[in-house]
């Protein structure tokens, strides 16, 4: 015999694992989806999760009663693929009957945070561009080339982080850092590197796969509002990118001159 | 050839600690990205394929890997489509579109920037693919269960 479920409280469930779910970069159409399935926990008429990337509503209301409605803002998003997982896993391990409204909310809650720290993050970000500048065809002396800026790289971002730049921003400032750093190390301490190499290296981990991805996966799902918003963040950090290298090089030649490019 | 697709399973492993991948999908995320790395590489060097079909064949597989792994692990495609997408997206040609402007060489600038936009488009027509397929083999089959 399956228990009556308290709307207000699966209401209240399903909006914060929808907020937990596009606060770390989930496609929207997953967390509709997911909305929909603890929804489905109650005997209501009509469930009705929408999930932007920006709010999530909510709507609940079952035969002869007042809907009951929330409405969630979402204002930071970043990609946190460990809080998709454990939110997709929880919300399964719910529907399965597996938890109990109580225990998946207390559950939920615990769900935030990074699980690696900044020293991790940081040699991650080493690990990018060391692995990208082999990927291209890079030899040893690239690979000692990717691990200076990679290091330099990862104090930018740490640095930009610290002083709370915006994404674009942080994007340009990182790309300015890396296309000067590479030229600087050509000109003064590897003069045998492979300059193209090692810029290319340098800035992939800043490029918008992320953005890309769930661009393509939102539009498919015909959710073109999302789709059109992640295209748009896709160009707008490829073109910080471009800026920011564009002006490293501009500075580094300006003051090298034109010929070591 | 070895030390390219060592180069890229580092990269992708490192890639998934900045997007937080859980510690035990790593290895797979890392597999998944070797592999599209492999494949675009055997392209480019041993078939002399053009990059942009390159990137859309490495992609491919990619989007295959990701679902498949998916499904046999339990978790979402998310996971490894996103780290493993990683080696596919144009870093180098947003570079060159800049180096060739730094060097006032409009036409090639103008090149790299459609190559670019290309690239842009196979990898989002592979995961379109992908995704519509798996849709297809999976309607009735598992109707009321969560999405991956």
């Amino acid at each position: 015999m399956k228990e009556k479920t308290d709307n207000k409280f699966l209401i209240k469930l399903a909006a914060l694992a929808g907020e937990i779910m596009l606060k770390s970069g989930a496609e929207t159409y997953r967390v509709e989806d997911t909305m929909t399935h603890i929804l489905r926990k109650s005997d209501a008429e009509h469930v009705d999760p929408v999930a932007f990337n920006t709010a999530i509503l909510v709507t609940i209301q079952e035969k002869d009663q007042e809907p009951i409605s929330v409405i969630r803002r979402v204002k930071s998003r970043g990609t946190n693929l460990r809080n998709i997982v454990q939110v997709n896993d929880i919300s399964r391990r719910f529907c399965k009957d597996e938890l109990t409204v109580q225990q998946a909310y207390e559950e939920l809650k615990q769900v935030k945070g990074k699980q690696y720290s900044r020293l991790v993050y940081n040699l991650g970000t080493v690990g990018v561009v060391l692995g990208f500048a082999l990927f291209f065809g890079g030899k040893s002396v690239e690979a000692g080339a990717a691990l200076i800026v990679g290091s330099v790289l990862a104090a930018l971002v740490t640095v930009g982080k610290k002083l709370r730049f915006n994404d674009f921003f942080l994007d340009i400032f990182c790309s300015i850092g890396i296309a000067f750093v590479s030229i600087s190390l050509k000109q003064y301490l590897i003069k045998d590197m492979n300059l193209d190499t090692i810029i290319i290296s340098g800035i992939m981990p800043l490029v918008p796969g992320v953005a890309i991805t769930n661009a393509v996966r939102d539009t498919l799902q015909g959710d073109y509002l999302s789709g059109a918003a992640r295209i748009l963040e896709a160009f707008l950090k490829a073109a910080a990118i471009a800026i920011g290298v564009g002006i490293g090089m501009g500075a580094a030649t300006g003051l090298i001159g034109k010929g070591i490019l | 050839m070895i030390i390219k697709v060592i180069g890229v399973f580092i990269a992708i492993v490192a890639f998934s600690l900045l997007i937080e991948i859980p510690k035990k999908y790593l290895p797979l995320a890392g597999i998944v990205g070797a592999v599209g790395g492999l494949v675009f590489v055997i392209c480019i060097d041993m078939f002399q394929i053009d990059t942009v079909v390159a990137s859309f064949w490495s992609a491919f597989t990619i989007a295959l890997l990701s679902h498949s792994f998916a499904r046999i692990f339990k978790a979402p495609v998310t996971l490894f489509l996103i780290a493993g997408i990683l080696p596919t997206v144009p870093g180098a040609g947003m570079y060159r579109i800049v180096y060739s402007m730094t060097l006032e060489d409009t036409g090639m600038a103008g090149f790299y920037l459609v190559q670019t936009l290309e690239i842009a488009g196979v990898i989002a027509l592979a995961i379109f693919l992908m995704d519509s397929l798996f849709r297809v083999f999976q309607r009735g089959w598992k109707q009321n269960s969560l999405k991956y």
